[in-house]
């Protein structure tokens, strides 16, 4: 059993590593519609953007004098900017085999597109000098441009598990991008996140879904099966439960938007036959806004 | 219209009633459920119950199923419709068919239609007897049969290439004992034409029972009627009994058709004279005539040997202008006949041998005792011999003449008498010459008299105008002699300088191929003939089966029957063409008495449907696997597949025109690409770096002489001198490396191109290794010298038109320079307008003209002097000039003399 886990898992690797290049590619050309950049503070701090001219104190060394503005009056002053402070974003992709599914083939896996809108999100956030991290898969948070190789690869070809969300390093202003399918129900991720939620974090819940696991388009004599246990579910005429499917669907969905709205997180709602562009204009601005 | 439905196989119909069983499984037997991976399972659970309330083959699908196996279960029982049926067969039938040479053309209709009888009639439960009327023997007995041979019978027989034998039925019926025991009922399926015994037959028939005669309606008889020999052809009687059109055929012995002619028969016209234009020679190769796709024998007529080419042999005495032969009797007769026999000499002292059927016999004087005896035998056995006066007949007669003659000749429009050079009179109707154009001027001046005796007009075929005879004919024997009383040279008339002599021994020669023509039968054995070649009942040309007898070449005319059918017949001298409708009467069918019922034959079809149902059957299969796959939801399958379908089909499309275009540009050239434009060629070696060049080189002049004058080549081809037609090659530009080995072909195209106007360029290519070696001739040229025609060659002059054809050069480089360039010595060129049909060099021009895709120059020159290639260039277009416009520069040879002289 462990042999064969590790088998499938390093033939998953692989597969996975194997669809990097393309969903790089694709994460870059999302990205490329975001113009980034650091977030100012809006206070006084290191960073590049000028803030503020202030009297010179006794403290300030004669370094930090500037003496462009100084020779225009009498006083002395000294040139604030703002503070600029990097957020630690950790991105998250749920690995689970029923996320390694889709209904047809014209559309991408749900894990494809998660992995395709997170690294995506990484490649911005790098750019304008985050710091990004894949819990449970990154030894360290990545900074600057130089990282983005790393983090991409580590959000694609990345296994973790679910409760491997425990986010070390984590502090007041970081946040955390889940994408997810939440079929494991609302309970459980509740009791994933319930660390989280104590921890004050910012969170986004990205709720990647297949259309026909929307619509429930099947009819006829169907046999579910899932690939990840192995309950099976035969129906006569599938067409009946689609009205029951469709509620049930939705009243868990409306479940994990319950979990993020009492925590105050975010909650994002993304089906795989959309265009990804917009549901990463929304991550972005989500992450940007605080 | 439609009568009963049957089953041939009812019993498979039992398995109609498994079909409720059938019902039953496919209710009972769900289809396979669609494995559908669906990760949300979860919120599935516990729906089971709920939806899989019995999930059934919907009823629509349930029929479809339950139709297909109800096809194939009626399909193997084989229902059939039979065609309706009026007739009540309440007595033994007789039917009686007709299988003559009119029922071929539709005998299967004939055959479907006995079918429908004898099925209807032994579903009465009657016994049948069936008798087909040219197939009646002398002694067949008429009996009952059983209804399958009888089938049997009616399904192998064939329709016969002769007339039906009515008067030999009527006998038999008459003596049948079968007949004399009960009343029967008669269905006569006739073929509508009476051959003179129909009348009697039809009292018979109506003697013995209830006489029903039926015939097919789509019967014509379009038949050949008759055959007539035409001064310009063929007349060809065609006879149908409904308006229609059709072509006839004349074809050679191999069956490839000499002429056509179309013919129309409206409905009022039911005979037609078809003429149609033949020339003799086509005539003599023609071996029969034939209606184009009428499969009957009375759609194919036959000719036999009279029409073939006769073998002819000549005595010619000793000449007396021996040493002029254009004035020699033979040397005309010769030039008269050679299109229209085959011509032999005969040695006078020598007629051992076998004589050919005609022999013209020349002004010889006396023949040696054993000539003359052996000649007057064969005319007795059915020569043909023709004679011709002359000064020694003139003074002495033999026997061998057909009227006597009175002794000297007649001297007509001599200086001294008074009399003027006779003209033909019009030839009477009872000449063979009838209707030959008699005004053409003979003058005659002299000629042989014939005794005038009670009887001679009888002999005479053409006249003078003063009434004197010119021809005379005499049976002698089986044979025939004809006396022409003037020479066969043109020393006594001008008769053998006109056409009218060619037309008249035309006329003449027929008549050999049928010696007994006219004659006396009882005088000679006749001889037996073998049939060669039969006809049979389909118009086609058949071995005969062996069941004929001999012919006696003089037998009775009598129609074609079983024992000597329609066909060829010879006895490898002579042959006789027996054609169906020869000597055949054929009348209208007669009136008949109010009992007798005429109708038409019902040519309506039995109707199976064993295979439009298993079609059925199959196709209702294909619709229920879609239907099955789209109700599973496997519409994605359905579209993959088609969209393979499309892609494969365009393929195959594609690959069709791919392989269609292909032999539009393989590499045999296409004379009218070269026609359509100007095209430099050059001939392609095995060599494919020098076949590039070549072309390149080619196409770099075309593209010079497109920019800088009126010439505008396209682009340059390649020539393959074995396979390609050099007709059409402007100029041939031929990089000569090595020894070439010509076939005879090549070389007799490439010396006829030549000879033609044609120029060719050999360039060796070599100046460069020549400057080493000592010089000489090439030896790869000595080897094409001595298969070509070469004229004597020299070095182009300093005044040659090349140097001044379009440009005024004074060399003729390439990438070399030096290296001298031959033409034709014969300053007014072998060939036409003074142009040399050969210019031969070694240096390279190929190379200099050279140029890529880009226009970029290919090859390096030797530079041995200043603008090489443009010189190269320049003694190019002077070429291409001196080929198209010819000599006319040379005129500027003379510009320095009248520019002199203008001065002074």
């Amino acid at each position: 059993m462990p042999i064969k886990n590790q088998h499938t898992s390093n033939q998953q690797a692989n597969e996975l590593a194997a669809k990097y290049p393309a969903l790089l590619s694709e994460a870059r050309r999302i990205s490329a519609n975001v113009v980034h950049g650091s977030h100012g503070r809006r206070k006084r701090g290191s960073g590049e953007t000028f803030w503020e001219f202030r009297r010179a104190r006794d403290e300030d060394p004669a370094s930090a004098i500037d003496w462009r503005r100084s020779g225009r009056s009498d006083a002395l002053f000294v040139r604030e900017t703002e503070w600029e402070a990097a957020n630690t974003v950790f991105l998250w992709r749920d690995n689970s085999p029923q996320m390694n599914w889709r209904s047809n083939d014209k559309l991408p896996l749900k894990c494809d597109r998660a992995a395709v809108l997170l690294t995506a999100l990484s490649i911005v956030l790098l750019r304008g000098a985050e710091r990004c991290m894949v819990p449970g898969v990154s030894q360290k948070p990545g900074t600057g441009i130089g990282a983005i190789e790393r983090i991409s690869r580590e959000i694609i070809t990345g296994t973790s598990l679910a409760n491997s969300i425990i986010l070390e390093n984590s502090r007041n202003h970081a946040h955390l991008v889940i994408a997810s399918d939440f079929l494991e129900g609302a309970q459980i991720w509740t009791q994933r996140l319930k660390r989280i939620s104590q921890n004050g974090i910012s969170v986004i819940l990205l709720h990647i879904s297949d259309p026909a696991e929307e619509n429930f388009p099947f009819t006829g004599h169907v046999l579910f099966a899932d690939s990840g246990n192995a309950e099976k579910i035969d129906m006569g005429r599938a067409q009946a439960a689609k009205t029951i499917y469709q509620q049930r669907f939705k009243a868990g969905r409306e479940q994990i938007k319950a979990i993020a709205s009492k925590n105050n997180w975010h909650f994002l709602n993304h089906r795989t036959d959309q265009h990804p562009a917009n549901v990463f204009l929304a991550l972005y601005q989500y992450l940007g806004v605080k | 219209m439609l009568g009963s439905l049957i089953f041939l196989n009812p019993w498979s119909l039992l398995a109609l009633l498994l079909l409720p069983v059938f019902w039953l499984i496919l209710s009972a037997l769900p289809p396979q459920p669609v494995l559908q991976n669906f990760p949300p399972i979860r919120y599935l659970r516990d729906l089971q119950d709920k939806t899989s309330s019995p999930q059934k083959i919907p009823l629509w699908l349930r029929i479809l199923r339950l139709s297909i196996v109800a096809s194939i279960i009626l399909a193997l029982s084989f229902p059939v419709i039979l065609p309706r049926s009026d007739t009540v067969y309440d007595r033994p039938l007789l039917l009686i068919i007709d299988d003559g040479w009119a029922s071929a053309a539709n005998w299967s209709n004939v055959q479907a239609s006995a079918k429908t009888i004898a099925n209807a009639a032994d579903l009465a439960g009657q016994q049948i007897a069936i008798v087909f009327t040219s197939t009646v023997q002398q002694n067949q007995s008429i009996i009952f049969e059983p209804y399958g041979q009888l089938l049997e019978k009616l399904q192998n027989h064939k329709p016969q290439a002769f007339a039906p034998n009515h008067g030999l039925l009527t006998g038999i019926l008459q003596q049948s004992p079968l007949i004399k025991q009960q009343p029967m009922q008669i269905v006569w399926l006739s073929d509508g034409n009476d051959y003179g015994q129909v009348t009697a037959l039809l009292g018979t028939l109506s003697s013995i029972g209830k006489l029903q005669v039926l015939r097919d309606p789509e019967q014509n008889n379009l038949r050949i009627a008759g055959l007539q020999i035409e001064p310009s052809g063929l007349k060809i009687r065609i006879n149908s009994d409904s308006k229609t059109t059709g072509m006839l055929l004349a074809q050679d012995k191999n069956g490839n058709v000499l002429q056509r002619s179309v013919f129309e028969l409206t409905s009022e016209q039911t005979t037609i004279d078809v003429t149609m234009p033949m020339p003799l020679e086509l005539r003599n190769r023609m071996t029969a005539v034939r209606i184009d796709g009428v499969s009957s024998a009375a759609a194919v007529h036959l000719l036999d040997s009279s029409w073939a080419i006769p073998r002819l042999g000549i005595i010619a005495g000793r000449n007396r202008n021996s040493d002029q032969s254009l004035l020699s009797e033979r040397f005309y007769l010769e030039k008269a006949l050679r299109p229209f026999a085959k011509i032999s000499a005969i040695d006078q002292s020598n007629m051992t041998e076998k004589l050919p059927p005609i022999i013209v016999l020349l002004d010889t004087g006396k023949l040696s005792d054993t000539a003359d005896l052996r000649l007057s035998e064969y005319v007795e056995k059915g020569g043909l011999l023709i004679r011709f006066a002359g000064p020694r007949l003139a003074t002495r007669q033999d026997d061998l003449i057909p009227v006597p003659l009175r002794s000297g000749g007649r001297l007509l429009g001599s200086s001294l008498g008074w009399e003027q050079p006779q003209q033909l009179s019009p030839f009477a109707d009872n000449s063979p010459f009838f209707g030959l154009d008699h005004q053409q001027q003979i003058n005659v001046t002299m000629q042989v008299l014939a005794d005038s005796s009670p009887g001679l007009s009888d002999h005479v075929w053409a006249r003078l105008s003063d009434g004197t005879p010119l021809v005379t004919s005499a049976i002698r024997g089986s044979g025939r002699i004809v006396l022409f009383h003037v020479t066969a040279a043109p020393d006594w008339s001008q008769l053998p300088l006109s056409g009218i002599f060619v037309a008249m021994l035309k006329r003449i020669l027929p008549l050999a191929a049928n010696p007994i023509v006219d004659l006396d039968n009882n005088l000679n054995p006749s001889p037996m003939l073998d049939l060669k070649m039969a006809i049979n009942a389909k118009g086609q040309l058949t071995i005969p089966d062996g069941s004929h007898q001999i012919l006696p070449a003089n037998a009775e005319p009598e129609p074609v029957n079983a024992t000597h059918p329609a066909g060829l017949w010879s006895n490898g001298r002579f042959s006789l063409a027996r054609n169906v409708l020869d000597n055949l009467e054929i009348n209208d069918f007669p009136q008949t008495s109010d009992e007798v019922i005429i109708g038409n034959i019902d040519n309506t079809k039995t109707i199976r449907f064993a295979g439009f149902l298993l079609s059925l059957a199959l196709i209702l299969l294909i619709i229920d696997n879609f239907l099955i796959l789209i109700l599973s939801g496997k519409t994605s399958i359905l579209k993959r597949s088609a969209k393979t379908a499309i892609i494969l089909l365009a393929f195959g499309l594609a690959g069709n025109f791919m392989f269609a275009a292909k032999p539009a540009n393989a590499e045999q050239l296409d004379p009218f690409a070269v026609i359509e434009q100007t095209r430099l060629a050059y001939v392609a070696i095995d060599n494919a770096a020098i076949d590039r060049l070549s072309h390149a080189g080619l196409k770099g002049l075309s593209r010079e002489l497109y920019l800088r004058t009126t010439v505008e080549p396209a682009e340059p081809v390649a020539i393959n001198l074995e396979t390609d037609d050099l007709n059409v090659i402007l100029l041939l530009y031929w990089p000569f490396l090595s020894e070439v080995e010509l076939s005879d072909a090549a070389i007799i195209k490439l010396n006829t191109y030549l000879k033609n106007g044609g120029m060719l360029v050999i360039d060796t290519q070599d100046a460069g290794l020549r400057a080493l070696s000592a010089g000489g001739v090439d030896p790869a040229l000595k080897s094409l010298f001595s298969q070509i025609d070469i004229p004597a060659l020299r070095q182009v002059p300093k005044d040659h038109v090349l140097t001044r054809a379009y440009y005024l050069i004074e060399s003729f480089p390439g990438r070399y320079v030096d290296a001298p360039l031959w033409v034709e010595a014969d300053r007014k060129g072998s060939s036409l307008d003074g142009v040399s049909s050969l210019v031969i060099g070694s240096n390279d021009w190929a190379a200099a003209w050279a140029i890529d895709e880009e226009g970029q120059p290919l090859a390096g020159l030797s530079a041995q002097m200043d603008n090489q290639r443009e010189m190269a260039t320049r003694f190019g277009i002077n070429l291409v000039m001196y080929v198209l416009a010819g000599n006319y520069k040379a005129d500027q040879v003379h510009i320095p003399t009248l520019l002199e002289r203008l001065q002074q």
